[in-house]
């Protein structure tokens, strides 16, 4: 066999394979969204956001109480979560600019990011439940904003450092402070990849349900006590998955349809801004 | 060094200024020389001359980065403000810079201009709207820009965005306008309107002007000081830097035998 018939076979080997496993996991994919969709819009009716949850085993009613909880869950996450974030990266990028500390507290920061959710959950349970002795929508948020944090860190640590360098000493050599430096001309450059970020850290939260499983648990009872259980679509769709009635399995299936649909359109708002951005 | 005699009033005056990097790195050795009030005064020399940590020490830029050290003093108005006790950021809105590649921020061209007048705590709009006009017009960018005052600076042109960044930093009225080799991302039009707008400017400001181009040093400039190995190897008038220079070294530079 000559060399470029060598070269050519080794070529086509590494060619399918690597077709062979993008093929695989496509498969998967359109799978999964194919039967969320496929249930999920069949079990849509509007009951299903007008009403409570019914006692179980009886038909109808909907799951008004967790789409409402769910949202203030992730709305109270989202105003914890965004100013440590935002606030923080700004410090690595501005204050603690190549010092060593800035780079452990990146590295850092990208392991939280792959830290399992449950762990999180459990590490809520133990500071804000379990002393309290009583299941919260403020611990299911606060679980959901530790999630979040290093998400928004990072992107924003990273958005700074694209506003170049030499903007900032434009500004300084105006008689700018710092602080006015930072507010009214980097933050003003990195807006869009900031907000990005921010949406995508909401995108991620916003399907989690181990984190919320110890600490705000969840409530067949409609509910805006945060102090309280809140019940939540995630967590509601795993009891209701779970459960042995049809009614159930139905409005899971529709309840996962709206998730999964609600965070496919963050994530889209988000590429797009962040293609948006690079195009100017 | 022999210094010139001098007919015209002295804005800044450098004597024996030592300044090091990074801890002791050497990058200016004993510099002493006078800029004139309303003169252009150019400072020329090979790459890593020292130049342009010069001009940077004008409006204390350095002291954005750690571990450097100033020695000597730099007298404006008869004060030292490389003394500790100098409020930078006074100084800067009173000693402005212009930067090598434009520097336009991510807002309006308007917003631009604003930004400075702001930082004077100027909040009043009929004020903003008056001095933003005044200030492209005295960067001769007025009539380009009238029309579209709320778009991106970042659709000027290279040579506008530059034109910009001059009328935010006269907005502030500066006394002094450093330019630390402001055409060098610049087309040959760009930079001969620059050219033009610096030599015009001197009526209002004193200008101390960085260029790696002799040619352009010899065009705009009053005074010349050419500086090499982070020494100030000969300072006059830029016709005599340029014709009859005291020094070898001087001529060899500006005949290009060297840099």
């Amino acid at each position: 066999m000559t060399r470029e018939q060598c070269r050519k076979i080794t070529n086509y080997t590494a060619l399918s394979l690597s077709g062979l496993a993008a093929a695989f996991g496509l498969f998967w994919l359109v799978f999964i969204l194919g039967d969320v969709l496929v249930h999920g819009i069949g079990a849509l009716t509007p009951d299903l956001f007008l009403n409570d949850a019914v006692p179980a085993g009886m038909t109808g009613g909907g799951l008004r109480h967790a789409f409402v909880g769910q949202l203030l869950i992730t709305f109270a996450a989202t105003l914890i979560g965004v100013p440590v974030g935002v606030l923080g990266g700004t410090f690595l990028a501005e204050y603690a600019r190549g010092t060593m500390f800035a780079r452990v507290i990146s590295v850092l920061a990208d392991i939280m990011v792959s830290v399992p959710s449950i762990v999180i959950g459990a590490f809520a349970y133990a500071v804000l439940v379990r002393p309290l002795h009583h299941f919260s929508g403020w611990a299911g948020a606060v679980a959901l904003a530790i999630i979040m944090v290093p998400v928004v860190l990072r992107t924003t640590e990273d958005m700074l450092t694209l506003v170049p360098w030499t903007i900032r000493e434009a500004a300084f050599a105006l008689g700018a402070p710092y602080y006015k430096v930072i507010i009214q001309v980097v933050y003003r450059g990195a807006a869009t990849g900031i907000l990005t970020g921010i949406i995508l850290s909401v995108a991620r939260v916003a399907g989690e349900t181990a984190p919320l499983l110890f600490t705000s648990f969840n409530n067949s009872f409609f509910s805006t006590d945060m102090n309280g259980p809140v019940a939540s679509l995630t967590v509601s769709v795993f009891q209701y998955a779970m459960g042995p009635y049809d009614d159930w399995h139905r409005q899971a299936w529709a309840a996962s349809f709206v998730i999964t649909l609600f965070i496919l359109g963050l994530t889209i708002a988000g590429r797009a801004l962040l293609k948006w951005r690079y195009r100017r | 060094m022999e210094v010139p005699t001098v007919t015209q009033a002295i804005d800044l005056e450098v004597k024996g200024l030592n300044f090091y990097y990074n801890g002791n790195v050497h990058a200016l050795r004993d510099i002493s020389l006078p800029v004139q009030k309303n003169r252009v005064t150019a400072l020329i020399g090979p790459s890593g001359c020292g130049k342009t940590t010069l001009l940077r020490c004008f409006n204390r830029m350095h002291d954005l980065y750690p571990r450097h050290r100033y020695e000597g003093e730099i007298l404006f108005e008869g004060r030292n403000i490389l003394s500790d006790k100098e409020d930078l950021i006074g100084l800067r809105s009173r000693i402005g810079m212009v930067f090598q590649k434009p520097t336009p921020f991510p807002m309006s061209i308007a917003e631009n201009i604003a930004y400075g007048l702001r930082l004077k705590g100027i909040t009043n709009r009929t004020e903003l709207a008056g001095k933003i006009e005044q200030a492209l017009r005295h960067a001769v960018l007025w009539n380009e820009v009238r029309d579209k005052l709320n778009h991106s600076a970042y659709d000027l042109s290279g040579g506008q965005q530059q034109r910009l960044v001059i009328a935010r930093a006269l907005a502030v009225e500066p006394e002094v306008l450093l330019f630390d080799e402001p055409t060098s991302a610049l087309d040959p039009i760009s930079t001969g309107k620059i050219e033009e707008l610096v030599a015009m400017l001197k009526q209002d400001v004193t200008i101390v002007i960085v260029t790696h181009n002799m040619q352009q040093a010899a065009r705009v400039s009053d005074m010349t000081g050419f500086m090499y190995l982070g020494e100030l190897v000969e300072f006059g008038t830029t016709e005599k830097i340029f014709t009859a220079p005291d020094k070898k070294q001087t001529d060899d530079y500006i005949t290009g035998r060297f840099g």
